[in-house]
């Protein structure tokens, strides 16, 4: 018989009645593939759904690391499965679970309407106080201005960093480290005028002050968008924002009020 | 079709989740050193004080400090000092974005400046107190 792996995977079946107490619970279930050691986890939870158990249920499109649909936590750490190769574990088990820090919708896919909600949050998009015409082109930007901020831009929303943060387990309200990451990134982009439309939320106490800095966000990411970083760089830029408001408060007045342009999104 | 929120699995965070991998341990590790370097400074202020009472509280002080117990204590504040002082000048690279030009400040470098700042600190120090005993 060929070479095989055994996959852990959790199910949930959100249909089934809750127990006596109100409670719902998942479990594991084993499925044995065959080992191909050019094959990641992505690849065999396929197998699992078109060859062994149609009703298992889980998130992917790409597969290969651009999409950031297919998070899950492979043996108790978030990887991105397509990227996961069978061959990092074999011969032992490989247990397979949904995100952690997010409600499980069914199997392995969760709830994302929270993330969803805390990244329009920050604003993330360009923010302008007087929109450029049309026929003067594009926004231009030196390659230094784009060095400033294009790690941060490499975010996939593969939600890794969130179920790596054990805050974001504790404080459901923490804005996290992929939207603030990318909140960070537009306050350092040379063609945004939107800090003082991202300051309430983003130096909030939900925000970047929950952060303990403990730094698995940034190593879980696929994209080493380190999040951590921004984090920590957008505390510096609270704290001095804090400290010109005490020193020039009529600077910062003006600041708070300057015109900025139209936005997309809403929820703040 | 929109979820169903009643009908959503909330699973509860482990309870010993900084037992998962070593870097979340380091981190708690991180954070309790805290309450041994506070220990310290109340052990400085505490030397401070008996300097300014004279020579009787002095001594009284160093037979304190002495005691087989308080030098267990003070060595393990000693060890949480120094993996305090080693974890937070490793990040330091994270935090602190230098940039020439284009290009930006390896973290490496950053790092770098920090133990050698550190070192030179040190070297100084010892040189004092080694004069001054």
């Amino acid at each position: 018989m060929a070479e095989t792996t055994k996959l852990e995977v959790f199910r949930y079946d959100p249909d089934a009645p809750p127990g006596p107490d109100g409670t719902r619970e998942g479990r594991f279930q084993t499925y044995e593939v065959p080992f191909n050691k050019d094959w990641v986890v992505l690849d065999a939870l396929n197998y699992i759904k078109d060859q062994l158990d149609g009703t298992l249920s889980h998130r992917w499109s790409c597969r290969m690391g651009v999409c950031g649909s297919c998070g899950m936590m492979v043996n108790g750490a978030a990887r991105l499965t397509c990227n996961a190769f069978l061959r990092e574990w074999h011969p032992e088990p490989i247990r397979v679970e949904p995100l952690t820090n997010f409600p499980v919708v069914r199997d392995l896919v969760v709830d994302m309407t929270g993330f969803m909600e805390k990244l329009q949050a920050v604003h993330p998009y360009l923010i302008r106080k007087e929109q450029g015409k049309l026929e003067d082109g594009e926004y231009k930007q030196l390659p230094g201005e784009l060095a400033a901020y294009k790690q941060f831009s490499m975010c996939i929303n593969c939600l890794c960093c969130y179920a790596a943060c054990p805050v974001a387990g504790f404080e459901e309200n923490f804005i996290g480290p992929a939207a603030l990451a990318l909140g960070h990134r537009y306050n350092l982009d040379s063609r945004d005028d939107g800090f003082a439309e991202r300051r309430d939320v983003m130096f909030s106490h939900d925000a970047i002050w929950q952060c303990t800095f403990i730094g698995e966000c940034s190593e879980v990411c696929p994209k080493k968008v380190d999040p951590a970083a921004a984090i920590q760089q957008a505390k510096i830029e609270a704290t001095k924002d804090w400290f010109l408001s005490k020193i020039l408060p009529r600077a910062m007045e003006r600041t708070a009020s300057a015109p900025v342009g139209p936005r997309e999104g809403g929820a703040s | 079709m929109p979820v169903d929120r009643s009908k959503l699995l909330h699973r509860k965070q482990n309870p010993t989740w900084y037992l998962e991998n070593h870097r979340y341990s380091i981190f708690m590790l991180r954070e309790m050193s805290a309450v041994f370097v506070a220990l310290a400074a109340v052990a400085t202020i505490m030397m401070v004080l008996a300097v300014k009472a004279g020579p009787a509280e002095w001594e009284r002080f160093l037979g304190l400090m002495a005691h087989p117990g308080m030098l267990a204590l003070s060595g393990v504040a000693l060890a949480f000092a120094i993996l305090h002082s080693v974890t937070w000048f490793l990040l330091a690279g994270k935090v602190l974005v230098i940039r020439k030009g284009e290009m930006k400040v390896p973290a490496e470098a950053i790092i770098g400046g920090h133990f050698a700042g550190w070192l030179a600190v040190s070297v100084v120090i010892a040189v004092l107190v080694l004069r001054v005993l």
